[in-house]
């Protein structure tokens, strides 16, 4: 390898406490990847983009925004937390989950964006993925693994997956599509239904 | 997928240049205070332009009494 070539890098935090003493030292890892792609190279930018912009060279600015405001967004998580969590009508266990089960709309390959140049006041597209080893984003059938938080704390998002959804219904698809399913072309349900496979990130 | 891309050689001899750069970055968040960090980047002739391209931060606040210490090559 080359010399010059850097491979990594480490930050360390020195500091010395008194006996009983605390301290809180915040630390912060951002990055910045703007760009998805989907099927054979339709680009389309993360909703961030909207605040940070598209050139993906804004990783300082996303981490400083972390560091200045950790605390806050920090209680104002367990100030959103906190009915649920003191219901003690509810057993522990399910109040755990309640928040658990929240990853899927952050951690499960979700998708929050618009198409690259397109119009920032139009809304942006938002859809889950339904697995990583089974690649469809806004599949309507599981729509349940995640609807509901969705519609409760984000009803202007959920309000827009449905909207596009609704587009659909009236569209007809005259194509052949592959139903992956059985391994065979087939021709799609137009003018009936929201079509199950409306956005795989593969055809 | 993101990431700067190696192939899977042991001694890295087929590895693209893809010039990446690790930069110390300090910056005066208030007067007792500073963020000092590593970005870690890479020279392209624009904006990013595809998925796999991007970049990553690493950042402390320095204060009275906290030292933040670097390394930006390994």
């Amino acid at each position: 390898m080359s010399a010059s070539e850097k491979l990594g890098g480490a930050i360390a935090v020195r500091f010395t406490l008194q006996p009983g003493e605390e301290k809180i030292v915040p630390m912060v890892i951002a990055w910045d990847f703007p760009v998805v792609e989907f099927g054979q190279g339709r680009k389309w930018n993360r909703r961030y983009t909207d605040f940070y912009g598209t050139n993906g060279s804004n990783s300082w600015a996303i981490a400083r925004d972390g560091l200045l405001h950790a605390a806050e967004w920090s209680a104002a998580v367990d100030a959103w937390q906190k009915p649920y969590i003191d219901d003690e009508s509810k057993p522990a266990w399910y109040r755990g989950m309640l928040f658990n089960e929240l990853y899927v709309l952050t951690d499960g390959g979700t998708f929050w964006g618009r198409p690259v140049n397109s119009d920032q006041a139009a809304p942006a597209t938002f859809a889950l993925l339904e697995c990583f080893d089974y690649a469809y984003y806004g599949t309507l059938d599981v729509r349940f693994y995640a609807s509901m938080p969705l519609l409760k704390f984000w009803p202007s998002i959920d309000k827009q997956v449905l909207r596009e959804f609704a587009q659909t219904v009236l569209h007809e698809y005259p194509e052949l599509g592959l139903w992956v399913w059985k391994t065979q072309q087939t021709e799609s349900q137009c003018c009936t239904s929201a079509r199950k496979l409306e956005r795989s990130p593969m055809i | 997928m993101g990431g700067w891309f190696r192939n899977y050689l042991r001694d890295l001899q087929g590895a693209l240049n893809q010039g990446n750069r690790n930069r110390f970055r300090t910056e005066s968040i208030a007067p007792t205070e500073t963020m000092k960090g590593i970005v870690f980047e890479r020279n392209r002739a624009e904006g990013v332009g595809n998925e796999w391209d991007g970049e990553f931060s690493i950042a402390a606040l320095e204060s009275p009494g906290v030292e933040v210490t670097y390394q930006a090559n390994f």
